[in-house]
């Protein structure tokens, strides 16, 4: 006994195998609603729990299953939420494990849900204290884009935070920030948008497009068409948003994709030339709606509704106008170029209705995908669903495969010329037409495998 | 020159640092058969059944002290063996009735100096171990523990007064040990390794377990005194008795680092990778030889000491030091860490990264505690004292 202690005291340090019994929740905050990540060691777990139901000295992830409501149980009763005086209960949402540097844990998921939106948030911290009190708590709280981290021990299981509150004209200008964004990825918007103003800088005579003479015309066209969709699609986004009309996605996203196929179609064969922002129009209030899925998506915060939907339709608009202010003055120095006319008029219009044309098949294709899941089930009659997918599926190739040669757009350049009657453009537009259709192709790609994904 | 050649592998290590960390992320396993965890004593382990048994007989009767003091000593062995400090806060837990008393029991005293010394709260564990020595000063146990803290802080005069009560009971392998280590680190090492190499030979009997600790001690007096060859001879007879310790695997590994035989290091701890000291030795090993393993250690070295940051742990400063001078390259943190380290611990590995650290952030001003501590000690390791040299020859 006494050499195990002389062996034990002069032992130069500790090994220290084993980093100490510590658990890490995360807490983020949002509006009165908590979600929450707690990593317990499975080894704590076992002590309090009991999870090696079968006594064999290892933990399976069947064990550790099985054990799901004990855990979740054992754990909850020693976390408590508040927020302020009143009570966050929690519910737990998933299961999982998780490495740390030393042993496995378990990770529980919970949302918890309070009265109120957040501003004081108490969190009272009792696991594993009464078995071990060198035992520790590691909290990592978020709320509005602030992170801090406490530290739960038997001498400090209770603690409070104050929860800044984001400033009014700060969430005004994130959502706002928001609306410019998606204007920007969202090539659909921008794609319409460019086929109703690729014909502002021309006029129509006797069947043929012509330079107009002066700005003015070509501004006032302009704004007359911005101006259009943009009072159509605020009027979908704010009844959408506030919940007065409802459409889902999978059918404002294909009517969007067609919305821009007819535009540019409109270029190539004019059906409504002096009242496109007529079509602006009806076709912005599908577009608004497409922006309201996307606002939704992003979340709304309580109290403060109006704001949000304020700042992201501005922000939509501030987008747009810098795409039309980057567009007009260039198309009006080039309208009267054959480069603008037959390339970036014919030939883009010709590429945004092909382009489009494989959104509204794909984006239609989701509506399927939907029977397709059905259709994995096991169940009579699936055959049929099968062959209907199988069908789109092809036919989705067979449009790829007519997009694919415009890495050549030569080929497209002369095939629009012999639809018109014209002899071929000279090599050297041809040569440029490559360089932007390259370049129009790379930036349509991404959309075009994101939407199919 | 050795470490010059550490520091010119650094940066490397400091570059995949940067590169973005694979991020675990929690998932659900395929299968209910996946063994997640592997615990340390298996429900038919004697010393798990035992444990079972006081610790039912204790919830039957809460007022059984026996009961209390056997569960907490089981513990704590358990976590020096297992290196797990959960077994420290069990062991608490199963104190806690006496600990809270004004006046606890002998025996919960002694016990709550080890769990107090094991979390370096060294102040506290004298202050326990003064109480239980008034109370029975003849228990040597008590008089063992007061040595070894004294001797962590560098006390010297007080631990070798606190190994005096020993001889009363004639030339025991306790006394032997006892002034053995004292003299040691104070320029006595030739004196210590030969009444330690003595006791030796007499206690045939000595189990295995003694038996280790005394082989590593006298291989480190040997180290001191500059015989490598003798040294390694102690080494292995101490890794032949067949006892897994990590104190040993540990001092043998610096040994070959030392030496440059990082390729028996990698052998002797592949298996070790659950020990932080044991893994930092094995990381070093790796650098020199290149292993493109290292990587993953680094980054759970990191994880392993941001996650004891993040509690406030200070348990493993020397170590961390270490980590961060030689393989993160970053000196003055590492510099920052042995210095805080030395005010807690003032071993020889302790003086050492101290010394390797001011040197690599050629700042001597901040070994001077270590070149006061070697001046007054009389420490006669060849290493130590050539660092110091050149940290002295570094002065402007």
């Amino acid at each position: 006994m006494r050499l195990i202690a002389l062996l034990f005291a002069f032992a130069a340090a500790q090994a220290l195998a084993h980093n100490p019994s510590d658990s890490y929740l995360g807490l983020v905050v949002d509006g009165p609603s908590i979600e929450g990540q707690w990593d317990i060691a499975l080894r704590d777990l076992e002590v309090v729990v009991g999870l090696d139901a079968n006594g064999n000295g290892e933990i399976s992830w069947g064990e550790v299953r099985a054990s799901h409501a004990a855990i979740a149980s054992y754990a909850l009763a020693r976390l408590t939420l508040r927020s302020g005086a009143s009570a966050c209960p929690a519910r737990v949402t998933g299961l999982l494990v998780d490495e740390h540097g030393d042993g496995t844990f378990a990770v529980l998921r919970f949302v918890a849900t309070c009265p109120d939106s957040v501003t004081k948030l108490d969190v009272d911290y009792t696991l594993l204290f009464d078995v071990d009190p060198q035992h520790r708590g590691l909290l990592r709280l978020e709320h509005a884009g602030a992170t801090r981290t406490a530290i739960f021990s038997p001498e400090r299981s209770r603690q409070s935070f104050e929860l800044a509150q984001p400033s009014r004209w700060q969430q005004f200008l994130d959502y706002g920030r928001e609306g410019v964004w998606h204007i920007w990825i969202g090539f659909d918007h921008i794609l319409f948008l460019l086929s109703l103003l690729l014909p502002a800088v021309l006029r129509r005579t006797n069947g043929r497009w012509e330079p107009v003479e002066a700005f003015s015309p070509a501004f006032w066209n302009v704004f007359g068409i911005v101006t259009a969709f943009t009072v159509a699609h605020s009027i979908t986004l704010s009844l959408a948003t506030l919940g007065a009309v409802a459409l889902p996605s999978r059918l404002v996203e294909p009517a969007i994709a067609l919305s821009v196929v007819l535009a540019a179609l409109n270029n190539l064969r004019p059906m409504f030339y002096a009242r496109r922002w007529v079509v602006a129009f009806l076709f912005g209030l599908v577009h608004g709606l497409g922006f309201a899925n996307v606002l939704k998506e992003l979340g709304l915060p309580q109290g403060a509704l109006a704001l949000a939907l304020v700042g992201f339709n501005l922000g939509v608009e501030a987008g747009q106008l810098v795409i039309v202010g980057a567009f007009l003055p260039v198309a009006f120095l080039l309208r009267g170029t054959a480069f603008y006319r037959q390339v970036v008029f014919f030939g883009g219009s010709a590429l945004i209705v092909l382009v489009a044309g494989i959104w509204v098949v794909e984006r239609s294709l989701d509506v399927q995908l939907a029977i397709f899941a059905a259709a994995t089930r096991p169940t009579v009659g699936s055959y049929d669903n099968m062959r209907d997918m199988l069908v789109i599926a092809s036919a989705v190739r067979t449009a790829k495969m007519v997009v694919e040669p415009l890495h050549h757009p030569t080929a497209v350049i002369y095939s629009l010329a012999a639809l018109r009657g014209q002899p071929p453009p000279p090599t050297r537009h041809l040569l440029r037409a490559t360089l932007v259709t390259r370049t129009w192709w790379r930036a349509m790609e991404c959309p075009t495998l994101s939407a199919t994904s | 020159m050795r470490t010059v050649r550490l520091f010119a592998a650094v940066a490397p290590a400091a570059a995949l640092l940067l590169a973005p960390a694979t991020v675990a992320a929690p998932y659900v396993p395929k299968d209910d058969a996946t063994v997640l965890e592997r615990l340390p004593l298996k429900p038919t382990d004697p010393l798990g059944r035992e444990l079972r048994e006081l610790r039912a007989r204790l919830a039957a009767q809460p007022d059984d002290l026996d009961a209390a003091v056997t569960i907490g000593r089981h513990y704590f062995r358990l976590a020096m063996s297992e290196g797990d400090p959960r077994f420290i806060g069990y062991a608490e837990v199963a104190l806690r009735p006496w600990a809270r008393s004004k006046e606890p029991p002998r025996n919960v005293l002694v016990l709550r100096a080890l769990l107090r010394k094991y979390r370096h709260d060294f102040a506290g564990a004298l202050d326990d171990l003064a109480a239980a020595a008034a109370s029975d000063p003849s228990d040597a146990e008590v008089w063992l523990w007061r040595a070894a803290i004294l001797l962590v802080q560098a006390d010297y005069v007080g631990a070798m007064s606190a190994c005096d009560p020993l001889r009363a009971r004639g030339e025991s392998l306790d006394w032997i040990g006892c002034k053995s280590s004292v003299e040691g680190v104070t320029g006595g090492a030739e004196r210590a390794h030969a009444s330690l190499s003595e006791g030796l030979a007499r206690g045939r009997g000595v189990r295995a377990g003694p038996r280790l600790w005394m082989l590593s001690r006298l291989a480190e007096f040997s180290l001191v005194l500059g015989e490598t060859d003798r040294a390694e001879r102690h080494f292995k007879e101490a890794l032949s008795l067949g006892v897994s310790d990590q104190f040993l695997l540990a001092a043998y590994a610096d040994f070959l680092l030392d030496r440059g035989r990082p390729q028996e290091v990698v052998t002797l701890l592949k298996d070790w990778t659950r020990s932080d000291p044991l893994l930092l030795r094995l990381a070093l090993a790796e650098k020199v030889l290149g292993a493109p393993v290292l990587e993953e250690h680094v980054r759970t070295l990191k994880s392993r000491f941001d996650a004891a940051a993040m509690r406030g742990d200070k348990l493993h400063q020397q170590e961390e030091a270490r980590f961060d001078l030689y393989l993160l390259g970053q000196r003055p943190r590492a510099l920052a860490l042995a210095k805080e380290n030395w005010t807690l611990q003032r071993e020889p590995r302790d003086a050492r990264i101290l010394l390797e650290a001011a040197l690599a952030a050629n700042d001597p001003k901040a070994a001077q505690p270590v070149l006061d501590w070697l001046a007054r000690t009389g420490y006669q390791d060849p290493y130590l004292r050539r660092l110091a040299a050149r940290l002295g020859n570094s002065r402007p």
